[in-house]
């Protein structure tokens, strides 16, 4: 099959041609999924960000202007899809959890070599493994180099909470880094 | 794929996350996709289309609910505006107090007017200053009011509109008509008719909203949004075709309703009804002789709308009979049932008089009854005929009526009506009305 430039490829969604938009489908799934599974509890979860989150890039493909990249103005629909959809599945409790829960003390001597010896999946394991609130701020902060601030915009947080969220999340990190190796030692 | 670099931990992980195979789509996929994203745009449809239905139920209870508050509104302050005895607005103002903030607004141009007046004739004869201090305000509340209503921004109840309900209203109209055949050489001169008439509004429900006026005049500006208005009509028609005169006399009543779109374009709609009665009672009573018949008819008519019993004695002559005796009775009513739907363009106002253009879809359900009742030497025949004409004639003109001296108004108009249907009118006619009206 002939290859389309993103720009044909664009031309033939706003169309509506559902050769193109399968085109678009293939193209940017695995990257698109890449970055569903990790604020994704699960596979399952992933795929139904990912779903509808194309459904959001299909819909406003006519908006998109070209001012950045296809992939990045796509991968900006799927993070703010993320956002939305664990925000709509916690509701009440996203990122409301009280102060005394999941308090875990960070491990000062803690030896980041420990992180290499894992393989990916365990690393993405570990990840989902965290409550959605924590995982949300973890990737938007580590993985999608966001600051606080621009998090805090984001999710609707004041900053501190922001900061204690990821402090949180990488103190349970750690211990289950820990734990994931004294079980395999 | 960007990493906080401040993180040591946060690095190695995500750089652990990146190199997790990327998942590659499947046929499965694609299809679970184009499935979902067929479904929402149904979705979607449905959702617009549910969305458009509950935007309009939601209007309508809006206006239910909005009329309904106006009408509460009202009954407010229609209980502190309007007494029932004028005579004791004018002793209660002048020796008591004057306007209140609460009376202000509800105040029409035209009772203010009357107030001052009636304030003013007062004060000559009092002297009382209080009513110069009424007068003075009322002139400064009045000064950006025109004739409609205006209430008064500084209101302790902030007017939203009103339902007022107006009783007995009266005009008087003298007109009159002539009607041309339009034939495209020459017009053709086919009836006169002068027409008087004397209409009374039994009752009139004005439904007014009141509007903010622009910031330069301030107040509150009533608009009035729609009226439905009960009638009663006597009718006098003295109606003259080309080679016979009749004269007719109508009552009828009806029921008009109307919404004004914008300041200059409104729809009415309405039903009325003209009844129009007559019974004729005629004796014949016949001389027999060998040459020629002699008869000598008498006739009684009664119109039962005019009240008005006519008696009539003729002398026949004639060369043959074939009855001896005979009475005769007949009875005719006519009923014309209008349904018109007007849709109007109108420019000025009653101050000045009113100009436009108007539409009619004319329907016109024609009923005639006629029960004649013959009594013979030997026999009794009962008829009974009914004749019913369904009758269209879409109209449309242009006039108005300018304003005179005191309440009189002139009335000059021309419109086209095109009969579609019916035997009894011309298809094509250009009317021509000019006339004089009475508001009492």
């Amino acid at each position: 099959m002939k290859d389309f430039t993103d720009q044909e490829i664009i031309l033939g969604c706003i169309k509506e041609d559902s050769r193109f938009q399968r085109l678009f489908f293939d193209k940017y799934y695995s990257k698109m999924f890449a970055i569903c599974i990790r604020f994704a509890k699960n596979e399952d979860e992933a795929k139904d960000i990912l779903q509808e989150g194309f459904i959001k890039a299909f819909e406003g493909v006519k908006k998109f202007k070209g001012e950045s990249s296809l992939s990045t103005w796509l991968s900006r629909i799927m993070v703010n899809h993320a956002i939305s959809y664990l925000k709509a599945k916690n509701k009440n409790s996203f990122l409301s959890i009280s102060e005394n829960e999941f308090l875990v003390p960070d491990l000062p001597d803690f030896d980041n070599e420990l992180v290499k010896e894992l393989s990916p999946d365990e690393a993405l394991s570990l990840l989902q493994k965290l409550p959605d609130g924590y995982r949300t701020v973890v990737n938007l902060y580590a993985i999608e180099g966001l600051s606080h601030k621009q998090i805090s915009e984001n999710l609707g947080i004041s900053e501190g909470t922001s900061k204690s969220q990821l402090s949180k999340g990488r103190a349970i990190l750690k211990k289950l880094v820990n734990s994931l190796n004294t079980y395999v030692l | 794929m960007f990493y906080n670099k401040d993180d040591e931990f946060f690095k190695l992980l995500g750089d652990k996350i990146s190199q997790v195979t990327p998942k590659q789509p499947t046929n499965g996929d694609w299809d679970s996709f184009d499935k979902a994203y067929r479904a929402h745009k149904q979705g979607n449809k449905k959702r617009k289309m549910s969305f458009l239905i509950w935007i309009s139920i939601l209007t309508v209870s809006l206006f239910s609910v909005y009329a309904i508050y106006l009408n509460k509104i009202t009954n407010e302050q229609l209980s502190i505006v309007k007494p029932k005895d004028t005579k004791e607005i004018i002793k209660d103002e002048v020796s008591i107090a004057p306007f209140t903030n609460l009376e202000k607004p509800n105040l029409t141009t035209s009772e203010i007017a009357n107030n001052k007046t009636r304030l003013l004739s007062n004060n000559k004869e009092d002297g009382n200053a209080v009513a110069k201090q009424i007068i003075q305000k009322s002139k400064i509340e009045n000064k950006n009011r025109n004739e409609v209503n205006v209430a008064n921004q500084n209101t302790l109840i902030e007017t939203k509109g009103r339902i007022e309900l107006i009783k007995n209203w009266s005009d008087l109209i003298l007109l009159t008509s002539k009607s041309y055949l339009l034939n495209l050489s020459q017009p053709q001169l086919i009836s006169i008719e002068n027409r008087n008439a004397l209409r009374t509004k039994i009752y009139t429900i004005d439904i007014d909203s009141a509007k903010n006026k622009t910031l330069k005049t301030k107040g509150k500006l009533m608009v009035n949004l729609a009226y439905v208005e009960l009638g009663y009509l006597l009718q006098s028609n003295v109606y003259k075709q080309l080679n016979n005169s009749s004269n007719q006399y109508f009552n009828g009543i009806g029921v008009n309703a109307g919404f004004n779109m914008s300041k200059n374009w409104s729809l009415n709609f309405g039903l009325s009804a003209l009844f129009f009665n007559q019974i004729e009672m005629n004796k014949r009573a016949f001389v027999t002789t060998e040459k020629h018949i002699e008869s000598i008819d008498t006739t009684i008519k009664y119109n039962a709308f005019y009240k008005r019993l006519m008696m009539q004695i003729d002398t026949v002559t004639s060369e043959k009979n074939v009855e001896h005796h005979a009475n005769n009775s007949y009875q005719n009513n006519i009923a014309f049932y209008n349904l018109p739907i007007q849709l109007r363009y109108q420019l000025g106002n009653e101050k000045r008089g009113i100009y436009g253009a108007i539409g009619i879809t004319g329907t016109v359900i024609y009923q005639q009854e006629t029960n004649v009742n013959n009594i013979g030497l030997f026999n009794e025949t009962i008829q009974t005929n009914n004749n019913y004409q369904l009758l269209f004639a879409p109209t449309m003109g242009v006039g108005g009526y300018q304003k005179l001296y005191h309440n009189w108004a002139l009335h000059i108009s021309a419109n086209y009506l095109k009969y579609l249907n019916g035997s009894l009118h011309q298809p094509n006619t250009l009317q021509i009305q000019t006339g004089l009206k009475y508001n009492f």
